[in-house]
């Protein structure tokens, strides 16, 4: 008997439509985006925030992909770690306007600290009452293991070199320092920790605030190993615990009743959704499931959104940029004056003005604002004649001869704006002509970090409130710098600068710096980033934050009713 | 039938063992790695951890795991085999532009390879940690499988207790007003993909009646969305198959004997035609199913669901190796599986079909 087909022909048909589907799967967000701007009805009575919700519940992009403080890095991550652990000092409620600038941080674990005269030396008091949600108390010892740990060699920690900033830190973690008692970590008594650093580090206190820093309950990470940090083992220090944990969904905050600061922490519980397509979560907002939108909204949606009520932008600590690969010498990228033509030749104005909707802040220099620093480096202004000149000057006329460079950008909205924008600009004012590419997130990390490319859009997003966040990846050879560029006063102004107890100085030799990096480096700034979100109207203690660190103990939100009354 | 069933197992499992070997290779081939981060930081003790710096088969050409290539590489303790040609031949966990000399390593260091850490992982019954997160593959894996599964079981429900209403109708109607509205819808039906229809769903019922939540799956309202818009595809195809099945069947002598009996029209149509018209639907079920559970992978990302789906393009993103093998391993053997099931049943429905006589 004949053999019947069996493969049926339907099936084939299915996976071919799944990979058809896939390719457009991309364009997703488009399509969402797109169908917003059909129904533009005035906004605030179709947008109801809180409506389904009787606890506070916020959005975060994706699942954590680690809940210990000690190896994390990344936005979700964080999100959950300044909540349920705490440092010695705690991350402040604002980063805007402060009296103080070192106001950024407040106290946590620590009621204070003093530093020595030669700033090297930072002794930390611990409050008695600081205990785990375990009730154990929280010791100068805890965080003496807690760091040791993160500084053994190998240890998987995405910030583990934040803490080389400790004398002998580094030698310790990469192995080459066997003895721990030489490390500048030491707890003298349960309430005291004396910490001594390798140089004068001003932002010392914000770094304790981030939770690399984060003590952790050594005792329990070793029993559990990787699992420690699941809600049945976890044993943490924050103003609130994680007492649930459903990957793809959410994850629960209850208030954690041993904190010392609990008297003063007043939403009880909090959930954070975890919906990583940022167009869901503005339809989750809209339906009334979220508080809080957590990421940065999709620009396709801002025009509509930025009329809503909740809607709010925050400074953040971040440029947005291009790079030049000036690693080959022959390149004419290689010339600070084809460089400095590139620059003067793009009208950053309009690029964030009209190419950006005007959502972010003209970048005026590369260090973005903030508190206990003034920016004395600016980037070349728009100037398409002087540009010509320079081109010429470096022998390309009219851009005759010059070679057609390939504009790397990953897949992003934003970026493909920015690059066209920039392609025109190019062709109109120079005559210089560039191909754009664009290639998904890890093949264009691969290729920044492999230099393999010739201009690429870049950003960078400042992991504590000082200049050297952003100074210090263009010192040669560092492992961020991607662009073979090298300068020997710069180096030199960065180690100066480092060496330097006296703040002022101190920052004398970083502006000076990023003159250096403005005149002649191999980047060119565009706009500062800002962050635009939406979150309910009824949420107090809310404050703009410019690293985007928004503790949940500082929040409260207006009771049910005034909820439901508010949003007619 | 046994023996049918016995042989048709031992091909599946080499047909899975391909796949992770051809998968293996693929993974690796894509640029770029799981420990390139943004920030450059431990990537060595990343790489180390997850044995990236091994070559992933027994041929090897220098690694271009880059830029991880200040790391401290694996080495064998035996010298490498250097074949003294090139050829245009991309080597796994290499840079997939190099070309040749090719080296490849003694038989005594085959256990060293990243497959053959991996094959030695399966053979715990494990499928290895994930490169991106603390859980392991099987923990993420078996949270999301049961979402994934109730969606394509609830959207296969819709398919048939819409579909199969649809396509008597339009069957018995034949050539009336009522068969094209109903194959007209059908047909645009099969013509909308769930990418437009998902959103358009959204606006409607979530947006603006607030029926359902837009995003996320916690309780069973939830699924309703997702689960129409998985499965109106399949309903339209399952009454255009309906459809077919009852005009073959309806003119077949056993039903005028039938009618000639002086049964009534719905003792006919329902006791006599719908058996022989389901047929062509019922040995659709196993493919559908199939191909369901694979498809609902847009469905999963509109809604935001904590399915595999979301899992399968998220790890391929991330490059998270062990992720992705252990997702294509579950969908392969699903598939395979649901297959081989399938082919039983067709010799159970149709006695025409054997396989014993092969």
């Amino acid at each position: 008997m004949e053999k019947t087909n069996i493969g049926n022909p339907l099936q084939r048909g299915g996976i071919l439509r799944l990979i058809a589907m896939a390719a457009i799967a991309a364009t997703l967000g488009v399509s969402i985006a797109g169908c917003s701007g059909c129904e533009r009805r005035g906004a605030g009575e179709e947008f109801v925030a809180g409506y389904n919700t009787d606890v506070f519940t916020f959005a975060v992009s994706a699942d954590p992909q680690t809940l210990d403080p000690g190896r994390m890095s990344g936005a979700p991550e964080g999100r959950i770690a300044f909540n349920i652990f705490e440092g010695l000092m705690a991350p402040g409620p604002t980063t805007e306007d402060l009296d103080d600038p070192t106001d950024v941080v407040v106290p946590g674990v620590a009621k204070s600290f003093d530093i020595s005269d030669d700033g090297r030396t930072y002794t930390f008091h611990l409050r008695p009452d600081a205990r785990w949600s375990n009730g154990d108390p929280v010791t100068a010892r805890d965080f003496e293991r807690s760091w040791k740990r993160v500084l053994t060699p190998d240890f998987p920690g995405d910030y583990v070199q934040l803490l080389w900033i400790i004398e002998n830190g580094e030698e310790y973690s990469e192995g080459k320092l066997e003895d721990w008692s030489q490390v500048g970590v030491r707890s003298i008594d349960d309430q005291t920790l004396e910490v001594t650093l390798k140089q004068p580090t001003p932002y010392f206190p914000e770094l304790v605030a981030f939770y690399t820093f984060y003590p952790v309950p050594v005792d329990v990470v070793e029993e559990h190993g990787t699992r420690w940090t699941r809600p049945e083992n976890i044993v943490s220090n924050g103003a609130y615990k994680l007492t649930e944990y459903r990957p793809q969904r959410d994850m629960k905050l209850e208030k954690n009743e041993y904190y010392w600061d609990a008297d003063n922490v007043v939403i009880e519980t909090a959930r954070a959704r975890i919906i990583e397509d940022i167009n869901a979560v503005v339809n989750a907002y809209r339906t009334g499931d979220l508080h809080y939108s957590g990421a940065s909204l999709p620009v396709a949606q801002i025009a509509a959104l930025m009329t809503h009520p909740d809607y709010t932008r925050e400074p953040m600590l971040g440029t947005y940029y291009f790079r030049f690969n000036v690693s080959d010498e022959d390149s004419p990228l290689a010339d600070p004056k084809v460089r400095r033509a590139l620059s003067m030749a793009i009208d950053r104005r309009s690029l964030v003005e009209e190419t950006m909707n005007n959502l972010y802040g003209i970048a005026e220099g590369y260090v973005p604002p903030m508190a206990m620093w003034e920016s004395t480096a600016d980037a070349p202004e728009y100037n398409p004649s002087r540009a010509r000149e320079l081109l010429a000057e470096a022998g390309f006329e009219d851009g005759e001869g010059f070679p057609r460079f390939d504009f790397l950008y990953n897949v992003d909205e934003n970026h493909q704006l920015i690059a066209e924008a920039l392609q025109a600009m190019w062709e109109r004012n120079l005559g210089v002509r560039i191909n754009l590419v664009n290639k998904e997130w890890r093949t264009y990390l691969q290729d920044v970090s492999t230099l393999n490319y010739d201009i690429a859009r870049a950003g960078w997003i400042g992991d504590y409130n000082d200049p050297t966040t952003f100074l210090q990846k263009w010192e040669t050879g560092d492992g961020n710098n991607n662009t073979g560029w090298s300068d020997a006063e710069y180096d030199d102004l960065m180690d100066q600068a480092r060496a330097e107890p006296d703040p002022d100085r101190r920052l004398r030799h970083l502006q000076r710096a990023e003159e250096i990096l403005m005149e002649r480096g191999p980047i060119v700034p565009i706009y500062y980033y800002t962050n635009n979100i939406l979150v309910s109207r009824h949420l107090e203690g809310f404050e703009p934050h410019n690293r985007d660190i928004h503790l949940l103990k500082y929040m409260r939100l207006a009771d049910g009713s005034e909820l439901n009354e508010a949003t007619e | 039938m046994t023996r049918f069933i016995l042989r048709r197992s031992i091909a599946s499992v080499f047909v899975i063992f391909t796949i992770i070997i051809i998968s293996l290779w693929i993974t690796r081939l894509a640029p770029s790695n799981p420990c390139l981060e943004e920030r450059q930081v431990q990537a060595c003790t990343c790489v180390k951890m997850h044995d990236l710096d091994r070559p992933v088969f027994p041929l090897y050409s220098p690694p271009v795991l880059m830029p991880l290539d200040s790391c401290e590489y694996w080495q064998p303790d035996s010298e490498w085999v250097i074949i003294p040609f090139s050829f245009d031949f991309p080597i796994p966990g290499t840079d997939p532009l190099s070309v040749g000399p090719i080296h490849y390593m003694g038989i005594s260091e085959w256990g060293n390879t990243q497959a053959a850490i991996y094959l030695r992982t399966l053979a715990r019954g494990s499928l290895g940690d994930s490169m991106i997160t603390d859980r392991t593959v099987l923990e993420t894996l078996g949270a999301a499988l049961p979402y994934t599964i109730q969606l394509g079981l609830q959207a296969l429900l819709i398919a048939l207790l819409i579909g199969i209403p649809a396509g008597l109708l339009a069957g018995l109607r034949q050539n009336t007003i009522t068969d094209y509205s109903v194959m007209t819808v059908a047909m645009i039906g099969v013509s909308i993909p769930n990418f437009v229809l998902g959103p358009l769903l959204i606006l409607l019922f979530s947006l603006h009646l607030g029926w359902f939540t837009a995003v996320g799956w916690y309780t069973w309202a939830d699924s309703v969305l997702p689960s129409i818009t998985l499965g109106l595809f399949y309903a339209a195809y399952v009454a255009r198959l309906t459809r077919g099945g009852v005009l073959e069947v309806i003119r077949k002598d056993y039903i005028r004997t039938a009618r000639a009996k002086g049964l009534s029209e719905q003792i006919v149509v329902m006791r006599h035609a719908l058996k022989g018209a389901l047929l062509p639907v019922v040995s659709y079920l196993g493919p559908a199913f199939a191909a369901l559970l694979a498809g609902s992978v847009v469905v999963e990302e509109i809604f935001s669901l904590p399915g595999v789906g979301t899992h399968f393009v998220r790890s391929a993103l991330n490059r998270d190796y062990n992720l992705v093998l252990g997702t294509i391993i579950m969908y392969s053997t699903l598939l395979v599986f649901l297959n081989l099931v399938v082919d039983i049943l067709y010799t159970v429905l149709d006695p025409r079909v054997s396989y014993e006589d092969e």
